[in-house]
């Protein structure tokens, strides 16, 4: 046994999943070596041996099964850890060699956050490679180039940056391309990625916009964005994200322009509904009653009779409840989550009402709302739009209508001062065109 | 340094939380709001005014009366706000009934008026309207007819081609009408009708707060239509037959000679007859319709000539041809002198 093998073998003796494995050809031993969990053992050996059949000699068995031949003992470390099969002969020689690898990630499923209507149903996977291959089926052009880049400090992630040649605008990849390689530590989570393209510590939105769908990724690079894909993580991550995004699914041009006009209007109204409809409930309660007609206050106050909390800390109770059955059903597994919604509706519907803790009108405002926000694309768009409508309550506590508008104003200048890389955030298309090439 | 400061903003934004709602501000279901409001005069010193308020109470409507008597107005207000049971909002009232002996007093009248604007929360598009009845019966009737209905003034007064006669006045309208030098305002007359609550019976034609004539419902329709109203679906009964009509516009055409304003108005009606004796043609139909209404508005043209007061609005039309100096005349030299081209065109359908 050589001393390189001695060597790797001591270097991974604390690895149970490490093999090595002895074979001889034409009397010379030769060993292969690699993580039982990463290779699949049996279809490597296999291969290995029907190689040595065709070769006549050690030297040209190497050269069959690999281009990289005698490499260093730290590539060949990091190979291993790579999940690649090392052959190493008696008289070392090695070689570096891709193999079958073990089935670690899931196949190509249908979407699990998001529900295209009447449009193709697969989804990105955790493979990056797979994602990757899905973009290619369905742009089949030379000018989707690719690049991928390694960053981390502990362990080493890998990140695909897929644009459009002559679309996306050239300075906008090199200044993506300076951030990634600047980035020194580990990237965990899409936030950590996020703060590297600008911090954003008390702004909801984010800087990627996060989607399953590969249509919606193709059709985002046909509009000169750029998509990103982190190793392991089942989405596309589509940059920069832009207000639109929140309203528009590429699935709805499936439909007649009217419907998609409609579908898309009906998705700005959730959206207005679910900032407004608390606030608006209080204002007109608390602060300016005299804004309603005769008949509808009359119809208000009645409903209101008798209860004991004031309008806002009764909407802020019912608000909170609601997001609290929202975030249980999404922490339940399935078969339960259905049943707490049952419940859930039954004792914040039924039971408070006939308590009178709260009012009947507030129960329909709040399922009005709650039935809005869900129109919203995206689970971040849909969370962030549901965390500003506490802004806009307390401000419409306090100052009524006014408040009301003066919130809703405020949260428009907060969107509209946002930028990625001197984009807009609340810009409609890209307003740059890429270099035409 | 900044930090702290920073959360100390948080503390007084937390404590936000907790003050509005419990702030000065008036939830909907504490507050008492009146929906008309009658004011009258007793014994030449005393002041009564009269108030409807719906009080809602688990599911059933009901209302309260409420009278109070003053020396002055603006004590009556302020009593009935410190004995309600909640806080009084003005913000709801919609109707002002104003007794018609009180109404008839220049003096009162003005002071009024300038007070129901002055009383901020009283919405300035609140309607106006004078009564010779009891107000309190008044209310009580309507209360006993309709019960707590709070559109029951809009709907009475806002009747459109369905009763075309009826006319409306807000507040703000006849507070103008104090600083205005080329338009009068007609205010509604109205009675208690024990089948319906309450009836309308013409208007009275103000000049300035002051009274200066009636006109009947009939006639009020002239006025209506001066004001860009539809004649449509006004029911006209002549000695021989009865027409409906259909269509109406007005064209006025105002000149100025040596002095001497002249308005040129047509009237172009669309009609269409819904009973006639026997032998009566449609011309004849025309004929009557057309003098009827050309009697009609030279009665009342001579009567507010005679009282200076341009109920029609007429120098409205000559803003733009007098200097401003002259328009303060417009009612006592220009509008005595005022000479009116009234034709009625009837076409049939």
């Amino acid at each position: 046994m050589g001393n390189l093998v001695q060597e790797i073998k001591s270097k991974f003796a604390n690895h149970d999943d490490f093999f090595i494995h002895e074979e001889r050809f034409n009397h010379t031993a030769i060993f292969l070596m690699g993580y039982k969990t990463l290779i699949n053992f049996t279809k490597s050996k296999l291969y290995v041996r029907q190689m040595a059949e065709l070769s006549a000699s050690v030297d040209e068995l190497f050269i069959n099964l690999s281009d990289q031949l005698d490499v260093k003992a730290e590539q060949l470390i990091s190979a291993i850890i790579e999940g690649k099969l090392v052959v190493i002969s008696e008289k070392n020689r090695n070689a570096i060699m891709e193999t079958v690898p073990q089935t670690l990630s899931r196949s190509i499923e249908e979407p699990k956050n998001e529900n295209p209507l009447q449009g193709p149903f697969d989804a990105f996977g955790e493979d990056v490679d797979m994602n990757i291959g899905l973009l290619r089926k369905r742009l089949n052009t030379d000018r989707l180039y690719h690049c991928s880049y390694q960053v981390g400090e502990l362990e080493k992630r890998r990140i695909s940056i897929l644009y459009i040649k002559g679309k996306t605008p050239s300075a906008l990849i090199e200044k993506i391309i300076r951030k990634l390689k600047q980035i020194e530590t580990d990237i965990e989570s899409l936030e950590d990625l996020n703060k590297h393209f600008g911090y954003r510590k008390f702004i909801p939105v984010s800087h990627l916009f996060v989607t399953e769908i590969p249509i919606q990724a193709v059709q985002s690079l046909k509009k000169s964005r750029v998509v990103l894909f982190l190793d392991n993580y089942p989405s596309a991550l589509v940059f920069p994200h832009l207000f639109w995004d929140m309203f528009v699914t590429e699935n709805d041009r499936n439909f007649p322009f009217l419907l998609s006009f409609m579908v898309r209007s009906l998705r700005v109204i959730g959206a207005l509904a679910t900032l407004i409809l608390p606030g608006l409930y209080v204002a007109l309660t608390s602060v300016n009653p005299d804004l309603l007609r005769i008949d509808l206050a009359l119809f208000v106050a009645e409903s209101r009779e008798g209860i004991p909390l004031t309008p806002l800390i009764e909407t802020l109770t019912m608000l909170v409840l609601v997001d609290l059955t929202i975030e249980a059903i999404v922490r339940l597994p399935k078969s339960i989550g259905s049943t707490i919604t049952m419940v859930g509706g039954i004792i914040l519907g039924q039971a408070m009402v006939e308590a009178k803790l709260v009012s009947q009108l507030l129960v329909i405002v709040i399922a009005a709302m709650v039935i809005a926000a869900s129109t919203i694309v995206g689970v971040q768009n849909s969370l962030y739009i549901r965390s500003l409508k506490y802004f806009i309550l307390f401000a419409a506590s306090i100052f009524g209508i006014l408040g009301l508008f003066t919130g809703l104003l405020f949260i428009c200048i907060l969107l509209a001062s946002l930028t990625t890389f001197d984009i807009p955030y609340m810009a409609f298309r890209f307003p740059e065109k890429g270099d035409s090439q | 340094m900044k930090r702290n400061s920073r959360f100390k903003l948080f503390i007084v934004l937390i404590s936000l939380t907790f003050l509005c709602g419990c702030w000065n501000i008036k939830e909907i279901n504490h507050r008492t709001t009146p929906l008309y409001i009658g004011v009258s005069k007793e014994n030449d010193d005393e002041y009564i005014v009269t108030m409807y308020v719906p009080v809602t109470q688990s599911g059933e409507s009901e209302s309260i009366i409420a009278t109070k008597k003053g020396d002055t107005l603006s004590n009556i207000f302020r009593q009935l706000r410190t004995d309600s049971d909640s806080a009084l909002d003005y913000s709801h009232v919609q109707l002002i009934v104003i007794q018609e002996k009180l109404a008839e007093n220049e003096e009162e009248m003005t002071k009024l008026i300038r007070l129901s604007m002055a009383v901020e929360q009283l919405p300035s598009q609140a309607l106006v309207v004078i009564t010779d009845d009891d107000i309190k019966k008044m209310f009580s009737n309507i209360d006993k007819l309709l019960g707590t209905h709070g559109t029951y003034v809009q709907e009475f007064f806002y009747k459109e081609e369905w009763a075309p006669e009826v006319s409306s006045t807000h507040i703000w309208e006849l507070y103008r009408s104090l600083y205005s030098y080329t338009e009068d305002i007609n205010v509604p007359i109205i009675t208690i009708d024990k089948d319906t609550g309450i009836g309308f019976k013409g208007t009275a034609i103000f000049k300035k707060g002051k009274l200066t004539g009636r006109v009947n419902p009939k006639e009020n329709l002239l006025l209506n239509l001066f004001h860009h109203d539809n004649a449509k679906g006004e029911i006209e009964s002549l000695g021989s037959s009865g027409v409906i009509v259909l269509n109406s516009s007005l064209y006025m055409t105002p000149s100025m000679k040596k002095n001497e304003p002249l308005v040129s108005c047509d009237l172009k009606i669309k009609i269409d007859v819904i009973e006639r004796n026997d032998g009566v043609t449609d011309k004849q139909i025309q004929g009557e319709f057309k003098e009827l209404i050309e009697k009609q508005f030279y009665k009342i043209f001579t009567q507010t000539q005679e009282n200076k007061a341009d109920v029609f609005g007429f120098g409205q039309y000559f803003r733009n041809q007098l200097s401003y100096q002259e328009l303060k005349k417009w009612r006592d030299e220009y509008y005595p002198k005022l000479k009116v081209n009234f034709q009625v065109h009837v076409s049939m359908k």
